[in-house]
């Protein structure tokens, strides 16, 4: 056992030290090169361009890059994520469950609980819905608002989430609707060329020189002109909806099984 | 050696330590929660690596233009778009690891759940000591 550790110890150390030098001496970072590599300075230059030919109309680069130019790829780590969820819950079917002493927590914590798990949600889902203007997006939001379903499990009990009703039927079909919800949103630019005859691609944002069938980026309200940048607000609250809801579920599985409710 | 690429040396060198201190964990260590610790560490200092790629000596500001305004968009000129590219950050480390978070995520649960079960059919979660049963 002591052996295997030290080898360990000594190939992973000796890889740390030739890693070091590789990357400072072939200029992945180093205090010498001061420039952005070329695909950055790309990205960054031309996506909040109206002229150029990749414009998302959003001046965050990173929703951009992820719902626009490599939607299909996020798309697919949706799916990945829908599965892992979903083995999580197979593994976990019909078994006799763990019995754990639970002792009741104090009143201090149960109440803390109470009044931060609704700011949570809210912080969450305001992160998400502007993911196309601030820092942050659908993934970023649906991370942040887990906390709040945890800290209720943890401090109180999933009873009370499904006072709140939060059954555990009804959020695997919410998420399953919301990554529907994804794929139709991606879709929506093939079935409208095909229907008027124009060009439309999957995953597609705006309409673009060669394929006219896109989303519009701004709407003209009443009392405003608003910018929700062609399918990235729409994908990002799909998105939102999709990673809390997963993630709640498989909260309440575990706990449920630990708790041994399921005996 | 200057002082900044000492500096440049040193984050380096401690970040891919902290994940070679992960990987060692995961091999070496035979309960499960203890591996799932450790992998949680090294996704992390990955993440963290990737992040410090795409930083640069002169880069002052994150990439998103001037913040967001949803109401009276205007767009930039010629000028503020070859400024703000010579000064924001790489945008795509920060694209990979977005997702790369939450899938990390979805599978630490995964084996969380495989763990749990594990305690559960053999009464254990050290690796050394399960033993296949007759069934």
């Amino acid at each position: 056992m002591r052996n295997k550790l030290g080898l360990t110890a000594l190939i992973t150390g000796s890889l740390v030290v030739l890693m070091t030098l590789i990357i400072v001496r072939s200029g992945l970072t180093s205090p010498l090169v001061a420039e952005n590599t070329q695909l950055a300075i790309k990205f960054l230059a031309n996506i909040p361009n109206p002229n150029s030919s990749i414009f998302s109309a959003s001046p965050e680069i990173v929703t951009s890059v992820l719902w626009d130019h490599r939607g299909i790829d996020t798309f697919y780590e949706t799916t990945v994520l829908f599965l892992a969820i979903v083995g999580a819950l197979y593994v976990l079917d019909g078994g006799r469950g763990l019995v754990r002493a639970r002792e009741e927590s104090t009143i201090i914590t149960r109440v803390v609980a109470k009044l931060v798990a609704p700011l949570i949600a809210v912080v969450a889902s305001s992160v998400a819905i502007h993911g196309h203007l601030t820092p942050g997006g659908g993934f970023q939001g649906g991370a942040i608002f887990v906390v709040g379903p945890l800290i209720i499990i943890l401090a109180i009990g999933s009873s009370k989430l499904a006072e709140l009703g939060l059954s555990k039927e009804g959020l695997l079909s919410v998420r399953s609707l919301a990554l529907l919800g994804i794929a139709i949103v991606g879709l929506t630019s093939v079935l409208a060329g095909m229907l008027g005859g124009l060009t439309g691609y999957i995953f597609m944002n705006l309409p673009k020189t060669y394929a006219e069938a896109g989303f519009p980026y701004l709407i003209h309200l009443p009392w405003g002109t608003f910018l929700f940048s062609g399918t990235l607000m729409f994908l990002n609250m799909l998105e939102f909806v999709a990673v809390s809801a997963g993630f709640t579920l498989t909260l309440m599985i575990l706990d449920s099984v630990v708790e041994g409710e399921r005996k | 050696m200057t002082i900044e690429e000492f500096l440049w040396y040193y984050i380096l060198f401690t970040i891919l330590g902290t994940a070679a201190v992960g990987l060692c964990g995961m091999v070496c260590r035979p309960h499960m929660i203890k591996k799932l610790i450790m992998l949680t560490i090294y996704s992390d200092a990955i993440e963290m690596l990737a992040v410090l790629l795409g930083y640069r000596v002169l880069a002052t500001q994150p990439p998103v233009f001037f913040g967001g305004i949803l109401e009276g968009f205007t767009f930039p000129t010629e000028a503020e778009l070859r400024d703000f590219a010579s000064s924001a950050v790489d945008p795509i480390p920060q694209v990979l690891i977005v997702t790369a978070i939450v899938i990390g995520l979805a599978v630490m649960l995964f084996l969380a759940a495989i763990s749990i079960k594990a305690a559960e059919l053999f009464g254990t979660q050290n690796l050394n000591k399960l033993e296949v049963g007759e069934s």
